[in-house]
């Protein structure tokens, strides 16, 4: 069986972010990059049923971003992924959802996966489209926000959770081909292995641009894409909290006094 | 003059909350670009529902029953959808951003070949155009965005306008008759189960000592049992710290777990992702401690405090004693 897992390299949300207002971007020099934290949940599900099948079924890992975001995909092949495509052409830069989905269309042509799995959204873009757009256009069933799967027994279908609202579930069965988009929390991700990382830097992994998948360059990036990002801030609303100041016994004094005295609510 | 097409969301035998506020946020649009308020609402007896969404401020109501559509599948509501849109050709096109419509808005707008501007809080129009407001770089920062496809399409924030009241005016209400078969539908739905397992009600507490991300590791979790102990709450928690193992699942706050809205809402070292805060915002007051000033959990609560979990938290576990 082939499981493709797709995956994304973005800031850590940790960071102190500095805008570049005129062209709507962050500005990149001292940001720290990682894996998207729900796409490690995505690749750990995908490694679980490799493993659980043991009968040579590939994860096949899928990337689109610049150069640096090599150390992502062999993270993943570090923690088992078996080989990997990074789509890695300045023409990609900026694919908004819309272009992404498009792209891994073309790129899973000639890998024909039983199962795609990726996370339920990226730290960076918040969206939630890539999957379930990928889904309608290559025919596959979808499902989102995965907290369980199970490959039946058939191995032709799954048993999965959904979650809802409220600490619901629902419970579904899917046909295979199909694409999940996976929650955090489904499992708990591996770090790689020292063993792990030697063997990642033999792992295949090839560079695709636009051309090795039938795309021509205005079809993708800023010039593909159906939105244009007109402006990016920090919201308004980011500083209403009144700061308490001091050093933290100073702080914790103040604190306490302003919730005894002022709001009486302790 | 386009029509601004809604889809009404029903499950568990309610309408959901959202969907009276995507009804306020399309009279919103409508003030911006004029247009009939029409909503679907999808299901297999939904005549009850249609009735209540007609007394709403909307245009029209269009039903469509099917036993088909009795559970909410991607394949079934998005065909209907189709046919819906293919049928009415509306200007606009919006969803509640709720677990239904997070899943089935990229299929819709993919089956139209469309852009779709998710989870968005806000809407403008300038120079001709709609400006989409929604956030990014996990709430930190938002952005601006231009769809460049039509129809327009939009899922709009849980919470980010009022919920629409009924008016003395009761709107049409039409039929669609889809042509869904069986063979459409490949999710089975075999049952809905509660993850919720244990028997601790953290909404009922009044304070609550809420931990994030931010405590860093498991070992530190007893400090904030002490604080909570302290001021005579409990623990509550954000989704990663659930995730993690470290705490019980009914402790967790948000759009997954409980919504709370105890006196006092003391954020440890959560960030205040949208998922979380929906599940807290009503608090009666607010007090965050982050490490992280930019953290936008600041934009929510009534104090802060910038700081080391870990020194700022046994301060403050001193200072409360003395007022015990």
């Amino acid at each position: 069986m082939k499981i493709v897992v797709c995956v994304k390299e973005v800031p850590d949300m940790e960071s102190r972010f500095k805008l570049d207002s005129k062209n709507h971007k962050i500005l990149e020099e001292d940001l720290v990059h990682k894996m998207n934290i729900f796409d490690e949940f995505a690749v750990e599900a995908a490694l679980q049923i490799k493993e659980g099948l043991n009968d040579g079924s590939e994860v096949i890992i899928i990337l689109m971003g610049p150069e640096r975001a090599s150390q992502t995909i062999k993270k993943c092949f570090a923690m088992g992924g078996d080989w990997g495509i990074h789509l890695n052409d300045p023409s990609f830069d900026g694919s908004d959802t819309f272009v992404t989905a498009r792209v891994l269309k073309n790129v899973m042509r000639d890998i024909k996966p039983e199962l795609i799995l990726t996370g339920v959204q990226a730290e960076d873009n918040l969206q939630s489209q890539v999957g379930q757009s990928l889904a309608e256009l290559l025919g596959y069933v979808h499902s989102t926000n995965i907290t369980k799967l199970i490959l039946n027994s058939d191995k032709k279908s799954l048993t999965i959770n959904r979650e809802l609202e409220n600490g619901k579930e629902e419970v579904l069965e899917l046909p295979l081909p199909a694409i999940l988009t996976i929650q955090s929390g489904i499992n708990n991700p591996r770090y790689p292995s020292l063993p792990g990382i030697m063997k990642a830097k033999t792992k295949k992994l090839e560079k695709w641009g636009p051309t090795n998948i039938g795309m021509k360059s205005d079809e993708v990036g800023l010039v593909g894409n159906k939105r244009d990002i007109v402006d990016l801030f920090i919201p308004e609303s980011a500083k209403v909290a009144e700061m308490i100041k001091g050093d933290p016994k100073e702080a914790a004094k103040k604190l306490i006094s302003i919730l005894h005295d002022k709001e009486k609510v302790i | 003059m386009g029509d601004i097409l809604l889809f009404a969301e029903q499950r568990f035998g309610s309408i959901n909350e959202t969907t009276p506020e995507l009804i306020n946020a399309a009279k919103k649009y409508a003030e911006i670009k004029p247009g009939k308020i029409i909503i679907a609402i999808l299901g297999d007896s939904v005549g009850e529902f249609a009735k209540r969404l007609s007394k709403l401020p909307v245009d029209e109501v269009i039903k469509v029953e099917n036993p088909l559509l009795k559970e909410y599948t991607p394949d079934g509501y998005a065909k209907v959808a189709f046919e819906l849109i293919k049928a009415r050709n509306p200007e606009i096109i919006l969803l509640a951003h709720t677990y239904q419509g997070m899943d089935l808005s990229p299929k819709i707008a993919t089956k139209l070949n469309i852009a779709l501007a998710s989870n968005c809080s806000a809407f403008e129009l300038k120079d001709g155009k709609i400006l989409w407001t929604r956030p990014v770089y996990n709430t930190k920062l938002q952005q601006k965005i231009v769809l460049k496809s039509t129809p327009l399409m939009a899922t709009i924030e849980r919470g980010a306008f009022a919920a629409a009241t009924p008016t003395d005016k009761e709107a049409n209400i039409s039929e669609h008759k889809t042509e869904l078969q069986p063979n459409d539908i490949r999710t089975k739905v075999k049952e809905v189960v509660s993850v919720m397992k244990g028997t601790t009600d953290i909404s009922k507490e009044k304070i609550l000592v809420a931990v994030g991300r931010g405590i860093g590791k498991p070992e530190n979790l007893p400090v904030m049992k002490e604080l909570a102990k302290v001021l005579g709450g409990d623990i509550a928690a954000s989704r990663p710290v659930v995730d993690a193992g470290w705490t019980e699942r009914e402790r967790q706050v948000g759009q997954s777990g409980k919504t709370v809205t105890p006196d006092l809402y003391l954020a440890c070292g959560i960030s205040g992702a949208m998922q979380h805060v929906s599940g807290m915002k009503k608090s009666k007051c607010i007090v965050a401690i982050n490490k992280d000033p930019d953290a936008p959990i600041f934009g929510l609560a009534h104090y802060g405090i910038v700081g080391d979990l870990m020194e700022v938290v046994p301060a403050l576990i001193e200072e409360a004693k003395k007022i015990r």
